[in-house]
């Protein structure tokens, strides 16, 4: 059975291609179109997952899209509802219908709602099976679809390796739900608790995110990375606006947040007065005045680092609130369903601060689907089908996270030879390639390092990667400003052996695949002896996102990571992903010259192909 | 037409929303325009933006902007010019003129002069009957038009051009005849180095003549400097080289200026791959739109077939040919006796310390179907700068990182690439810096 | 595409038929909004239609090789 799931129309378009219950393959649109967050129709990483299998859409069973279109407009038009009654100070719900008839026999649609509907017809999101229908050309009947939270629940369990787990997802919101506990057993997916808007942990979390200068569903993890430098101090402040309930649920309290009819801000003139002043986009952040440039006053620099200190501390709170919210959520779930085995997915899933905890704290067995958000639903919807309308048996679990482009030997050399590089290195073996790329890593140079198929989900994972040396304390500000131009507070992440990783971070590396830190989705605390000699990798509060590998997992990464031992005494390596900033990461060997081209990178590594960025013009 | 006796009335916009700096360069622009009408010159604004318009521009002795217009009038209408809605020409004012019989025209942001609701005159079009190509081209105020030797771009309002469209008002043959203590810049480039933002007395090459001169007066050189401006809009480095064998090979300027790098850069990531690869050739990509009309094969894509633009070729390919092409140009300047200046044009995202004016002219005139290759640009002229191997002879003057040390006080960019009269001011010190040390103080001039 | 009375009778069935699904899918508060507002959301929905579907590039960094 060939089943194509797809998510698009809001966040993060993407395919992916199940057949008899294996994933073929899965690609995010944007690594294609190159439009970060592209949220169009996925047509390009739908061709891409037809060409992996060799297969047409005519091959195709059944197209499944990740959530009921119907239902969230439903969803729209009663937030539309309950804003209008609420600004007319509804008290009484008599008085609020006799208003709303009125409005509406006055053909007076209210401004958000008219907006909405203008978008759903403009970008024919009402008919998202007629629509497609007539892009792949296929008949409607082989069109369906899945709600959201389904399409969540099916990628988080059906992709994890457990028989039996408690599942959680939790995001901003899909139609309704904005988070829903579950048990999963075999090929089953019993829903046990749903939580409706307005009370939602991704908004809540959004919020703040919006308030402290972010661009909401993008910058929801620099608040993780703004909140080492700080500490909870407004805790309390923030820890009242959620309330925990006994059967596992939670309220948020809707006065500062504006949840229901979003226009422009998330959060409302209360939220203002409580927390302040928001931080200005692209502000300058700094916690000593060494960060700051030179020219500054002394006047305008404490004036920097007190704001920054005051946005850290809550940035600190919110994070520490989310994370008590994400542990009781999974506590419950945990109970309900009697496992310790948890399958996180939805938006939030990715605070991998609380997935560290979770971890540690929690001693849950833990498994994240990688690509948590939105277009992780691709897997999801198609999973959901596979097992519970195709009534197929239960599907194999993710083998690994590299389910993207394949890469050609024939495209590198093509595109190499276009490149306008001429200083090029091609390695005979892969042992010839980890020796020779370790010295060069040894030496300080910063490297775009390209590998087979390409990750799935946001984290860069050894095949689309920039690497470089963690014990180089300059090495982070060196990555920053060649290549990443990312704000200071944002730290980098640590690609370790699993034979090493309990020497150099305070957990146990839990091997069954599927953990966490394969992904990439885990923060640990490093180790305290350690952070002197991996620097570059240890954020502010002494913790890094960890990243294992295995020589199963990932045999190149690998020994790469044992050669460069052999070199500077440490398996570890810098790992972030190789795009610039605002770009989507690198996919093809084209891509990732263009990228290598006008950033600092040193070194581009395309298979066994090592492209020197020297040139003499 | 007789520019000393006619009445020029000039009517400030009705919102007082306009930045200052974008109202002075309107200002300077009637200055510029009407030169010979200064004593007949009035400044008047609606009443009820009299007091604001007083208060910034007290010595324009401002009056109220009449109802009625007299038909030997020419009234000039300054543009508005505001954050969320863009340009505009206010109407009433301009409407009343004409119905009057008056002349009517508006100056834009840039100081540009353009007909209100009116044709162009036949003085207003320049040089249209110059030469069969001008005749041959449409009778339009602006636009690129056909030529043997590359195309020809002609961009009236801003000044003089010659019948080749270059901001030249000297005559050449004149020139090549030129005593010995007589040096000539000739300065090449695109619409950046055309200078499509500054009036004419406001262009880096008008300012650099001025302080090559007042140099040589310090020194007591008895030399004398003049510099040509033969920027072309779209020009890459290829239209250079033609432009300097067709008009400057018997002038044989003592110093050639190559003012490029953007077009390029932009041109080269969307040319045939072919083309590029096999041959170093970069062109302008809507040439291929000409191929398409004059030979009917509308029916065969183009390479850049849909928008927005796509980067066909890769930087580094890109920058090979680029300066593979530049240096032949230098040595087609150095075999006709000249020396030769690289200069590298600045670009917006040196510039990232920005007033909010700055950054609102940015974000309306950009052009979102480019945004795609030009943000490869900056990457590219980081690598060519740490890549170029230049002789010593040959002065690289980096006007793009000069450009990074200037902040929000200077209203640089009109737009991604083409500079405001600050902008300007800032290239006519460097190219002047340059020559001075390369070519005068080293006595290459005797 | 212009506005004709095909496509106000084209947009006027879709809004119906939106309705209808509504209505038959238990989703009645958009079923009602559909229903209640028909003439309103059809308006709505032809300016929709008539509008160009520019493409919003936030970060529009498109490459690809030939």
């Amino acid at each position: 059975m060939k089943v194509l799931g797809l998510s698009f129309g809001f966040h993060d378009s993407a395919a992916a291609l199940l057949i008899d219950g294996r994933i073929v393959a899965a690609g995010q649109e944007e690594r294609f179109t190159r439009i970060k967050h592209d949220a169009d129709f996925p047509r390009r990483a739908i061709e891409f997952c037809l060409r992996q299998a060799s297969i047409s859409i005519a091959d195709i069973d059944c197209v499944v899209y990740y959530e009921n279109a119907l239902k969230k407009f439903d969803r729209i038009v009663w937030a539309s509802k309950v804003r209008e009654q609420q600004k007319s100070n509804g008290g009484l719900m008599g008085r609020a219908r006799t208003l709303w008839n009125a409005v509406i026999k006055a053909n007076d649609v209210p401004p958000y709602l008219k907006s909405v509907t203008h978008s759903w017809f403009k970008w024919e999101k009402f008919d998202v099976v007629g629509r497609i229908s007539d892009e792949l050309v296929i008949a409607r009947e082989k069109v369906t679809y899945v709600d959201h939270h389904d399409s969540h629940l099916a990628a988080a369990f059906y992709t994890s390796p457990f028989d039996h787990a408690a599942i959680v997802t939790m995001d901003g919101v899909g139609e309704y739900e904005t988070a829903v506990i579950a048990v999963g057993r075999g090929s089953e997916i019993e829903r046990k608790l749903a939580i409706s808007l307005p009370h939602s942990i991704g908004l809540f979390y959004s919020a703040f995110t919006a308030f402290l200068g972010f661009e909401v569903n993008e910058g929801e993890y620099k608040v993780m990375g703004m909140a080492a430098f700080g500490q909870p101090k407004y805790y309390d402040e923030v820890r009242k606006l959620i309330t925990l309930r006994d059967d596992g649920g939670f309220e948020i309290e809707q006065s500062c947040f504006e949840f229901l009819t979003p226009e422009m801000l998330p959060y409302t003139e209360e939220f203002l007065r409580r927390f302040g002043e928001p931080r200005k986009p692209e502000a300058d952040f700094a916690v000593q005045r060494s960060d700051l440039p030179e020219d500054l006053t002394d006047a305008q620099a404490d004036s920097v680092l007190s704001s920054s200190r005051h946005y850290a501390d809550l940035a600190a709170s919110v994070q520490l609130c989310t994370e008590e919210l994400v542990l009781h959520l999974v506590a419950k779930a945990s109970a309900i369903a009697r496992t310790r085995n948890v399958c996180l997915a939805g938006g939030v899933a990715l605070n991998s601060l609380a997935n560290g905890r979770l971890i540690r704290e929690g001693g849950y067995n833990l498994f994240v689907h990688p690509a948590a958000g939105d277009a992780g639903n691709a897997i999801g919807a198609a999973a959901s089908y596979h097992h519970r309308t195709a009534k197929q048996p239960r599907m194999q679990g993710f083998a690994s996270p590299y389910l993207g482009s394949p890469l050609d030997a024939a495209e590198v050399d093509a595109a190499v030879a276009k490149s306008g590089f001429d200083a090029v290195t091609t390695c005979s073996s892969d042992e010839e390639l980890a020796e020779h790329v370790a010295g060069l890593l040894a030496g300080g140079a910063v490297i775009g390092w390209v590998q087979g198929q390409a990750e799935w989900g946001p984290r860069a994972l050894g095949a689309r990667s920039i690497l470089a040396d963690p014990t180089n304390p300059a090495m982070k500000r060196i990555v920053n400003e060649r290549v990443k131009f990312r704000e200071l507070f944002r730290p980098f992440a640590p690609a370790v052996t699993a034979e090493a990783a309990s020497q150099y971070f305070d957990f146990e590396p839990n091997l069954t695949a599927g953990a966490p830190e394969y992904y990439m989705l885990a923060v640990h605390p490093v180790r305290a002896e350690k952070k002197s000699v991996i620097p570059a990798i240890t954020h502010a509060d002494g913790s890094a996102r960890v990243q294992i590998v295995t020589s199963a997992s990932n045999p190149t990464f690998h020994a790469l990571l044992e050669a460069f031992k052999r070199r500077k005494g440490v398996p570890i390596l810098m790992n972030t992903s190789f795009n610039l900033r605002g770009e989507p990461m690198v996919d093809s060997p084209g891509d990732a010259i263009r990228t290598f081209s006008i950033s600092g990178i040193d070194y581009l590594v395309l298979g066994r192909t090592v492209v020197s960025g020297r040139i003499e013009l | 037409m007789n520019l000393s006796k006619i009445k020029v009335g000039v009517v400030f916009p009705p919102e007082a929303t306009t930045p200052v700096e974008i109202l002075r360069q309107e200002i300077e622009g009637v200055r510029t325009h009407f030169a010979e009408a200064s004593a007949n010159l009035t400044f008047t604004a609606p009443q009820a933006v009299l007091p604001t318009y007083r208060s910034l521009f007290p010595e324009l002795n401002i009056g109220s902007a009449p109802r009625k217009f007299m038909a030997d009038e020419h009234v000039v209408l300054l543009e508005s010019y505001h954050d969320k809605d863009g340009y505009s020409a206010h109407w009433e004012s301009g409407d009343r003129a004409n119905q009057a019989g008056a002349t009517a025209s508006s100056i834009k942001f840039s100081g540009r002069i353009v007909p209100y609701k009116r044709d162009w005159s036949s003085s207003e079009l320049q040089n249209m009957d110059a030469n069969v190509f001008n005749q041959l081209s449409p009778r339009e105020p602006w636009g690129f038009y056909y030529f043997p030797f590359g195309y020809l771009f002609r961009f009236l309002g801003m000044g003089p051009i010659n019948s080749f469209g270059c901001r030249i008002t000297q005559l050449l043959p004149g020139l090549a005849r030129r005593d010995e203590n007589h040096k000539v810049v000739a300065c090449f480039g695109g619409s950046a180095a055309w200078s499509i933002f500054c009036l004419h007395h406001q262009m880096y090459t008008e300012l650099l003549q001025q302080r090559l001169n007042a140099y040589c007066k310090e020194q007591n050189l008895e030399l004398q400097f003049t510099v040509l401006n033969f920027g072309q809009h779209g020009h890459v480095v290829m239209n250079e080289m033609l432009s300097y064998m067709n008009f400057c090979w018997d002038l044989k300027p003592d110093i050639v200026v190559a003012h490029d790098g953007y077009n390029d850069a932009v041109y080269g990531q969307l040319c045939d791959s072919r083309v590029l690869d096999d041959w170093d050739v970069i062109y302008q990509e809507n040439l291929e739109g000409w191929s398409q009309i004059l030979h009917q094969t509308a029916d065969i894509p183009r390479t850049q077939h849909s928008l927005p633009y796509r980067a066909v070729n890769q930087p580094v390919r890109v920058l090979r040919s680029y300066a593979k092409r530049k240096r032949q140009f230098a040595q087609i300047v150095r075999s006709n006796g000249g020396m030769f200046v690289w200069g590298l044009q600045p670009a917006t995202f040196s510039h990232k310390r920005r007033s909010p004016l700055e950054a609102s002219l940015l974000k309306r005139n950009r052009n979102p179907d480019h945004a795609p290759v030009a943000a490869n640009v900056e990457g590219m002229f980081r690598i060519l700068r740490q890549s170029l191997k230049l002789d010593d002879d040959t002065p690289f003057v980096d006007c793009d990182a000069a450009m990074s040390t200037y902040g929000p006080d200077h209203l640089m960019f009109g737009d991604d690439v083409h500079l405001m009269p600050d902008g300007d001011v800032l290239l006519a010190g460097l190219y002047a810096d340059a020559i001075a040390k390369a070519y005068i103080d080293k006595g290459r001039w005797r | 595409m212009a506005d004709n009375a095909d496509l106000r009778l084209d947009v006027q069935r879709e809004v119906d038929r939106l309705a209808a699904e509504c209505k038959a899918s238990g989703f009645d508060n958009a079923a009602r909004y559909l229903a209640d507002n028909r003439t309103a959301v059809v308006e709505i929905a032809i300016k929709a239609r008539l509008e160009p579907k520019k493409r919003d590039l936030p970060s529009p960094f498109v490459y690809s090789m030939q």
